[in-house]
């Protein structure tokens, strides 16, 4: 499947056609999986965020600019979910303990801050 | 048998990459993908993308001749290489060999059944109202399917309209005597 195919595939997708979708996960399934994998290191995790950011680049399609190339663009997609999750998880870990170094009274002012 | 110890001795080394150049050097010989491309993947500058991946490569090569054990690595029997493009083509074919994870067989149902749930935005839709709704807008074209409806949506409102306002005001609303409806 070339460059074309791919711009009509989108096109019709665009048009109304869901199941033509399942192609283009077909296609980028692999690499997209591995990549998560690769940054999260773990299959459930790496499987899941696949799912999602392959929904989220079907939420978002309306924006893709046709004659730009697919690949690039979810890949873009993929690599900012994953960050986003390492980052969430991150911060679940080390919210913890700052809260525990930190006064109550500073915690509630914080609070009501935001 | 030696050229499965070198390619997983090429995915370790891969694998204590970091991350950027990794990316960058899996893209450029795993995926094929051209350097805009590339550059367009990891949002950075093309001449950025290139330095990447010629840093990856080198990064690679030094890991490979120093293993962890400091000595020269003697699997590889081409090195050391005349010239280094013929290095670059041995890594981008072993990098080429490395296998693929496969994702789960489920990935993809259980992508199109949420597909399938999701709509674009309205205003997206409105835009391409008639190819959105072929069918239904060519039906509602024809007279014998909107005049109908339309009489009954008049005959409706005129019905309950009036009895609410005969409900509501029994005097009449006008000095006429005419009620407004």
């Amino acid at each position: 499947m070339d460059q074309q195919q791919e711009q009509q595939v989108i096109a019709a997708i665009l048009a109304g056609d869901v199941d033509a979708y399942a192609v283009l996960v077909n296609r980028y399934q692999q690499p997209i999986f591995n990549l998560v994998f690769r940054m999260t290191s773990s299959y459930a995790d790496a499987a899941d965020l696949t799912q999602e950011s392959f929904i989220k680049a079907y939420e978002q399609l309306y924006r893709f600019r046709l004659g730009q190339k697919f690949f690039p663009w979810l890949y873009t997609i993929a690599l900012n979910q994953t960050r986003n999750l390492l980052r969430k998880n991150k911060a679940a870990k080390t919210l913890p303990l700052m809260i525990v170094n930190c006064s109550p009274a500073w915690i509630i002012r914080r609070n009501r801050k935001s | 048998m030696c050229a499965q110890l070198d390619g997983q001795r090429v995915q370790d080394a891969l694998a204590r990459l970091p991350f950027d150049y990794r990316e960058a050097v899996i893209l450029r010989y795993r995926e094929e993908l051209s350097m805009e491309d590339l550059a367009a993947a990891l949002e950075i500058s093309v001449s950025g993308a290139k330095m990447r991946v010629h840093r990856g490569l080198r990064k690679l090569r030094e890991m490979m001749e120093t293993d962890d054990h400091g000595k020269q690595n003697a699997l590889d029997q081409n090195a050391p290489y005349e010239n280094e493009s013929d290095e670059l083509l041995s890594f981008s074919r072993r990098i080429r060999e490395i296998p693929y994870m496969q994702p789960p067989e489920t990935l993809l149902p259980s992508v199109m059944a949420a597909v399938r749930q999701k709509r674009f935005p309205v205003w997206y839709r409105a835009l391409r109202w008639p190819d959105h709704h072929a069918r239904s807008h060519l039906l509602l074209c024809r007279p014998a399917v909107w005049l109908p409806l339309w009489c009954c949506s008049r005959w409706l409102a005129h019905s309950i309209l009036s009895k609410v306002i005969s409900d509501h005001f029994p005097v009449p609303l006008c000095k006429t005597g005419f009620r407004l409806l």
